[in-house]
Formats: C-alpha cells, sequence, structure tokens
C-alpha cells in the first residue's frame, strides 16, 4: 500500500542544512497498522509527512527518494489529489480543525471533494453513526474536551474514505480516558481493514492494535518489532531507546520507595474551597493537606476540576476558601505573589528578549545577584543571552522554572509538564521538579502520565467531579492504588 | 438535521447581510450621522441580534448600552467641570462603537466557516481573498484563547494587565503581550495551513457545501430597508430636523 524508497529528506535552519531522514526503505501493506516509535527528532514525524506528502509539497526543503500511495506518487502530486488516498490526524487539536463548528469540520473533506450534498449528508449520518457522534454534532469545537476533539478529528478524515490514515503523535494532549475514545476510533479504522500508520510516544495504548513497530533513530530506520517482540524488550534496554512503556502491568518498578519525610507538620492547608462557573459548583474542597516539600501529583479526568484547583490555589480564579501555609491563613493576593505556574504551553509566560532580561522581570535591581545564582543552579549559564523562543520545550520550562525562583515564588504549579515528551525529556523534567521542589515550599503537578508520576510524586491527590475523591502517599501500598486508578 | 443550526438562534440570515449590517453601523464613524441614528442604528442592530444570536447576549449589550452609553447623557445635565468631559467622551465612544462591535459578534458567533466561504465565492471575489478572511474568521475564538492564556501568565509575574498599567506603560505592556501572541498564532496558522491543505483545501477547487447560503425575507429586508433608514436619519439631520 505504502511504498518508501531510498527517502532523505533535510531542510535549512539557520544557514544550516539539517538531515531529518536519512536512506528510508519502508513497505507497509494493506490493513497493517504500524507504529513509529523512537525519541523526539528521530524523524517519525517527518515520516508521516513523506507519507501525507506534507513534504516536499508544503514544508519546503531538500528530498530525494520516492513514495508511492496506493501506486499513486504523493511526492509529485498535488496535496489536493493525495488527500483523497491519505487522510491525515495531527497532534495539535487547537490548531487542526479548519471550521469552527463541529459538523462543518466533519463534512469539511468531502465539500472539498465536490460530493453531491445528498452524497455527503449520508456518509455525514454514516460516519455519526460509526463513531458515536450524535451529542457532538453542531457545537462550537472550542466547547469539546480534546478527545472529542480527536474523534471528531477521526470522523471527518474517515468520511472523506481514504484508504490511510496516518496519525502524528495523536494522544499528546490527551488524558487517560480520552486516550481510551482514541484508541476505540483507530479500533474502528482497524475493522474497517484501513491501513494505519501512527508515530506516537505512548506506545501502552497501541499495544493491541499495532502489527509493527519501527523504531527510528537519528532520521534512520533502526530496526521493526513484531508485537511479541517488542512486549518482550526488557525494561532497561526499552529506557535505553528511549521509549515509553508498552503495558500498565510492568509499571510497578520504582527505584526507592519513597523514605517519607516525618517533617509532615507543615502542611498546607486547604478548607472549604468553592468555586463557582456559571452558576454551577466547579470545586467544592472541604478539608485537605498537602504536605510541604514533597511532589504533589494531581489525577482526574477532564472536567473533574483539576486547573480549576491549581488556578484558584494561585489566586486567578475568584474563590470563596480557607487556606492555610504552615498554620498561617494565605489569601489570594499574597497567593497570586507566592504561587507561580508552568503552564502547558510555556511560551505563553517568557515575555523578553533574553533568557536573563527574562529573570530580572519585574524583580528589584538590589536582587539580580539571585539572579545568577539561579542561572547557575538551573544550569542554564550557555542560554543567558538565548532568546527564550528560540529553545526547546524543555529548556523553556527550565527558564519559566527559573524566572519563578528569581520572583521568590515558594508554590509552584505544573499543568501536563510531560505532555508529548519522550522517555528520556520526561525523566530530565521529573529530576527538574524534584530537585526544585527540596528549596521551594510546595510543588503540585496535574499529569495523566502514570510513568512520570511514578517517577517524581510522593502524594497523590485523585480529583472527581470537583472534589477530592481519595488523597495517599505514595509509598508502596500507594503504588498500586494509583496503578489501580489508571487500569480503570 | 440542518446544516444551518448553529448556533443561530431563531432566525437565519444570509452571512453578506450580516457583512452590510457591519458596513452600515460603520457609517456612524463618519460625525455627520448624528446622535438619534445612533440610536436607531443600535437598536436595528439589537433587534437582529435578538433574533439571530440568542437572547443572553442581546441583553448583555443591552444593559452594557444602556449604562455607558445612555445613562451618561442623561447624567449630563445635573454634572458640572472635569466629569462631563469625561462622561461625553466615554458616552460618543460607546454609541459610536458598540452597533459596529456587536455586528462583528453576530458574523464570527453565528457564520459557520464553511458559509462565510460560500457567501464570499457567490460576491464572486478570489479564493487568494476568500480563504484568508476564512481563515480570520476562524482565528478570532483562538486568539481569544490565547490571550486569556498569556494574561494569566502575566498576573503570575506581576506584570499588570489593569488599566492603570496599560496607560502608564503602554509601549512595554504591548511588547509583553504581543511577543507571545505572535509566536503562538504564528504556529496556530502554519499547522492550520497545513491541516488544511492535506485535507483538500485548495485554491479553485469546486466546493460543494451542505448549506445552501442565500437569501431570504429577512435578508431582503435588511438589505433594503437598513441602508433607506441611514439614508432618511442622515437627511433628516442634515436639514436640522433631528440631532
Amino acid at each position: 500500500m505504502i511504498s518508501i524508497k531510498n527517502v532523505s529528506y533535510s531542510y535549512l535552519s539557520n544557514d544550516e542544512l539539517v538531515q531529518n531522514l536519512k536512506d528510508i526503505n519502508l513497505e507497509i501493506n494493506a490493513g497493517e497498522v504500524v507504529v513509529l516509535c523512537g525519541e523526539s527528532g528521530s524523524g517519525k514525524t517527518t515520516l508521516t509527512r513523506v507519507i501525507n506528502g506534507l513534504i516536499p509539497n508544503f514544508y519546503e526543503g531538500e528530498m530525494s527518494g520516492e513514495v508511492t500511495v496506493g501506486g499513486q506518487n504523493v511526492t509529485t502530486q498535488t496535496l489536493e489529489t493525495t488527500s483523497k488516498t491519505v487522510g491525515s490526524i495531527f497532534q495539535n487539536p487547537r490548531s487542526q480543525f479548519f471550521n469552527v463548528d463541529t459538523t462543518g469540520e466533519v463534512v469539511f473533506g468531502c465539500e472539498n471533494l465536490a460530493l453531491p450534498i445528498e452524497e455527503t449528508l449520508k456518509r455525514l449520518k454514516e460516519v455519526s453513526d460509526l463513531f458515536e457522534l450524535e451529542n457532538l454534532l453542531n457545537r462550537s469545537i472550542f466547547e469539546l474536551s480534546g478527545g472529542e476533539k480527536q474523534r471528531i478529528a477521526c470522523a471527518s478524515i474517515y468520511a472523506v474514505q481514504p484508504e490511510v490514515f496516518v496519525f502524528d503523535e495523536p494522544s499528546s494532549n490527551l488524558d487517560v480516558h480520552s486516550i481510551e475514545l482514541l484508541r476505540k476510533a483507530i479500533e474502528i479504522l482497524v475493522k474497517n481493514k484501513k491501513t494505519v500508520v501512527i508515530a506516537e510516544h505512548r506506545l501502552y495504548y497501541l499495544a493491541d492494535l499495532a502489527t509493527r513497530y519501527v523504531y527510528m533513530s537519528e532520521g534512520k530506520i533502526q530496526c521493526e518489532f513484531s508485537p511479541a517482540e517488542m512486549k518482550s524488550i526488557c525494561p532497561k534496554q526499552r529506557k535505553l531507546m528511549g521509549l515509553r512503556n508498552i503495558n500498565f502491568s510492568n509499571f510497578s518498578e520504582r527505584k526507592e520507595s519513597v523514605a517519607f519525610k516525618e517533617s509532615c507538620s507543615s502542611k498546607l492547608h486547604i478548607e472549604q474551597l468553592k468555586v463557582k462557573y456559571e452558576n454551577t459548583i466547579a470545586l467544592d474542597i472541604s478539608d485537605l493537606s498537602i504536605p510541604l516539600h514533597t511532589v504533589v501529583g494531581i489525577v482526574g479526568e477532564n472536567g473533574a476540576g483539576k486547573s480549576t484547583f491549581v488556578n484558584a490555589l494561585v489566586g486567578l480564579k475568584k474563590s470563596n476558601e480557607n487556606i492555610f501555609l504552615e498554620s498561617k491563613p494565605i489569601k489570594k493576593k499574597e497567593r497570586l505573589k507566592k504561587g507561580f505556574m508552568v503552564m502547558q504551553e510555556v511560551g505563553h509566560q517568557l515575555f523578553t528578549q533574553s533568557v536573563s532580561e527574562e529573570l530580572k522581570l519585574n524583580i528589584p535591581e538590589e536582587n539580580y545577584d539571585i539572579v545568577d545564582e539561579v542561572i547557575e543552579k538551573l544550569s542554564l549559564t550557555k542560554f543567558k543571552d538565548r532568546h527564550p523562543m528560540s529553545l526547546s520545550g524543555g529548556e523553556k520550562q527550565r527558564v519559566a522554572i527559573a524566572s519563578a525562583f528569581c520572583a521568590g515564588k515558594e508554590i509552584l504549579m505544573y499543568d501536563e509538564p510531560t505532555s508529548g515528551l519522550d522517555y528520556k525529556n520526561m525523566i530530565k523534567t521529573s529530576e527538574l521538579i524534584k530537585a526544585v521542589s527540596q528549596k521551594s515550599k510546595c510543588s503540585i503537578l496535574i499529569t495523566h502520565d502514570l510513568e512520570f508520576i511514578l517517577s517524581c510524586c510522593d502524594y497523590i491527590v485523585e480529583l472527581k467531579n470537583g472534589s477530592v475523591a481519595d488523597s495517599y502517599d505514595l509509598d508502596k501500598e500507594g503504588i498500586n492504588r494509583i496503578c489501580g486508578y489508571f487500569k480503570k | 438535521m440542518s446544516a444551518n443550526s448553529y448556533r443561530q438562534a431563531y432566525l437565519y440570515i444570509d452571512p453578506r447581510t450580516k457583512m452590510l449590517l457591519v458596513l452600515c453601523c460603520g457609517t456612524l464613524f463618519n460625525a455627520q450621522m448624528g446622535m438619534v441614528a445612533e440610536i436607531a442604528v443600535f437598536f436595528v442592530v439589537f433587534t437582529i441580534g435578538l433574533f439571530v444570536h440568542g437572547v443572553k447576549s442581546a441583553a448583555k449589550i443591552f444593559i452594557f448600552y444602556s449604562l455607558a452609553g445612555l445613562l451618561p447623557l442623561i447624567l449630563l445635565h445635573s454634572i458640572e467641570g472635569f466629569m462631563t468631559i469625561f462622561f461625553t467622551a466615554l458616552s460618543t465612544l460607546v454609541l459610536i462603537f458598540t452597533p459596529a462591535v456587536y455586528a462583528l459578534n453576530i458574523i464570527t458567533k453565528t457564520t459557520t466557516v464553511s458559509d462565510s466561504v460560500s457567501a464570499l465565492r457567490k460576491m464572486h471575489l478570489s479564493d487568494s481573498v476568500v480563504i484568508p478572511i476564512a481563515v480570520f474568521f476562524r482565528f478570532v475564538p483562538t486568539l481569544k484563547e490565547e490571550w486569556q492564556s498569556i494574561r494569566s501568565a502575566m498576573k503570575l509575574r506581576g506584570i499588570g494587565t489593569s488599566f492603570f498599567n496599560v496607560v502608564r506603560r503602554p509601549i512595554l505592556n504591548m511588547e509583553y503581550v504581543l511577543i507571545p501572541l505572535m509566536m503562538s498564532t504564528a504556529n496556530i496558522a502554519e499547522e492550520l495551513a497545513a491541516a488544511s491543505m492535506s485535507r483538500g483545501l485548495a485554491k479553485g477547487v469546486n466546493r460543494v457545501p451542505i448549506s445552501e447560503v442565500k437569501f431570504r425575507v429577512a435578508d431582503y429586508i435588511i438589505i433594503v430597508g437598513f441602508p433607506v433608514m441611514l439614508a432618511i436619519l442622515y437627511s433628516l439631520k442634515q436639514k436640522g430636523v433631528i440631532v
């Protein structure tokens, strides 16, 4: 179905030619589900773009070799023609929808094919039954959760009836529940004998669907695995390859069981925290204590109130509450001063021209020596004069955390810091957060990433429907509980 | 299932009619129109918005208009000194701008991207004009989301977005907002373009949309009635019959 022959690709970045793909040869048969895995920058995403023709028809660069899909040469033909045989689903739901309404989005491809209206409406009915969209149609895209958006994306591509589906890290912005919805959507494609190619970091949800794994590094295909071979790779080797875990059951490995610090007399105590949102109570927490100098993980489905909780805690949302830090009451204004949130879109919180300027922003001049200290501690010395926007995602996170330190922030929040990160970068972030938690009073993170939780959290708070369902130490028993929570 | 039902409350009007609404509201920027025309135009747009966009948003805009636009006019008679200048300026701004802003709001909130593409094509515009305009409408809600997130980030850093701060250091404040906003929108724009093209959107492609864009009775009433009303009000003002 898909045949890639001697494909190399390089593009120009800052007047330097960067080679992204080297001599790729790959044959994919009809009905296969091929998972492209490997570290960030290994060329997975680039390979998907070669298959759907975006390279070289949209992204410029030097490409050699030949790619055919169903006998058509997708390298030379227009994207418009390719769109009939290859459908693409992208990583970021916020930027892959052309329409603002869901119905318009589902039929968008059919309209572009100039199908008769009756046929388009017939296909709309068909995919809406297949993907169970009744409750999602005729709504604004902006009201939907990440999982619902990816379901709409799958359905809208399916309506065009292409033979090949290409996914580029479709799960990176999704929670556990949404990933399950995505898995079901892919399952539908598999049942209907479509050919599927997925570039992905998270592998566990694909374990029962994949027919072949292609491992890439440095722009080359290093090796291929059958599902059975993939499952038998030992954890040590898997980590060396920089891959995420393939199934939940062997997650329970955790290096050191946390020797829990008994200094827990110092706590962040929350009483009667209530947030209203358009007349409904979005958050109602009657009593919660969070140990200080530890890393606290907040888990829960979309809409459980996780973001509301951290926003209220950091003083960004109106709320009624009594919050005590080390038994002293701490008001909203003060929390805004002491608190900081590392956002998912970390680019939104970097404002200046260089890293050192960024860290000096809004702090009094006599405190400038702290800045140098923080730069050293967080090993930012070599980035000092770089523009923050030119850094990688993980480096931006580091700068944001550094800026919080320079401003004397004590309560640090992280909003899904590992979404879309590969194994190595996830471990780097987790080590950074652990180091930071020793120096600040409170570190709280929202996450959907079990592997990440096990690598850095000490305490878990489960939220459900706006209130605390459970909270516990992540000791041996706690590990079983959190694994059970994710398996549900 | 009607493809036209997206967000149109009780009445469907053609996107071209909505564009005409904005144009008509734009005539208020000409100082020659006078206050009676300003208020009349508002009530026309308000009535249309009530049917097309729904009661809730219409009620909001009505309350805002009454408090910030009409109330100062009444208060003007009973105050003196500096405050008169302030109230006059406030009321003038609100009277002139509110109808146009509300009309734009009606367009972006009640028109599907597919409908605006069809409407613009019916106006015989070329695709190189149509597609960017359609993308612009798609971008308005995205910009709003990005802006809210950036504002939270600024609050956390203690960079004020309050009125006082913006007045005190306007350029610096603008820079803080614009750098992240431009970076993220540039990214979104590129991803959006790649996604749309991989789904067969291209210049000159013959699209067959499922919802038909055409003028209906309500459209004809607005298209004929609104400009006529403006012309009458304008001539009455020139003759000095109304203010």
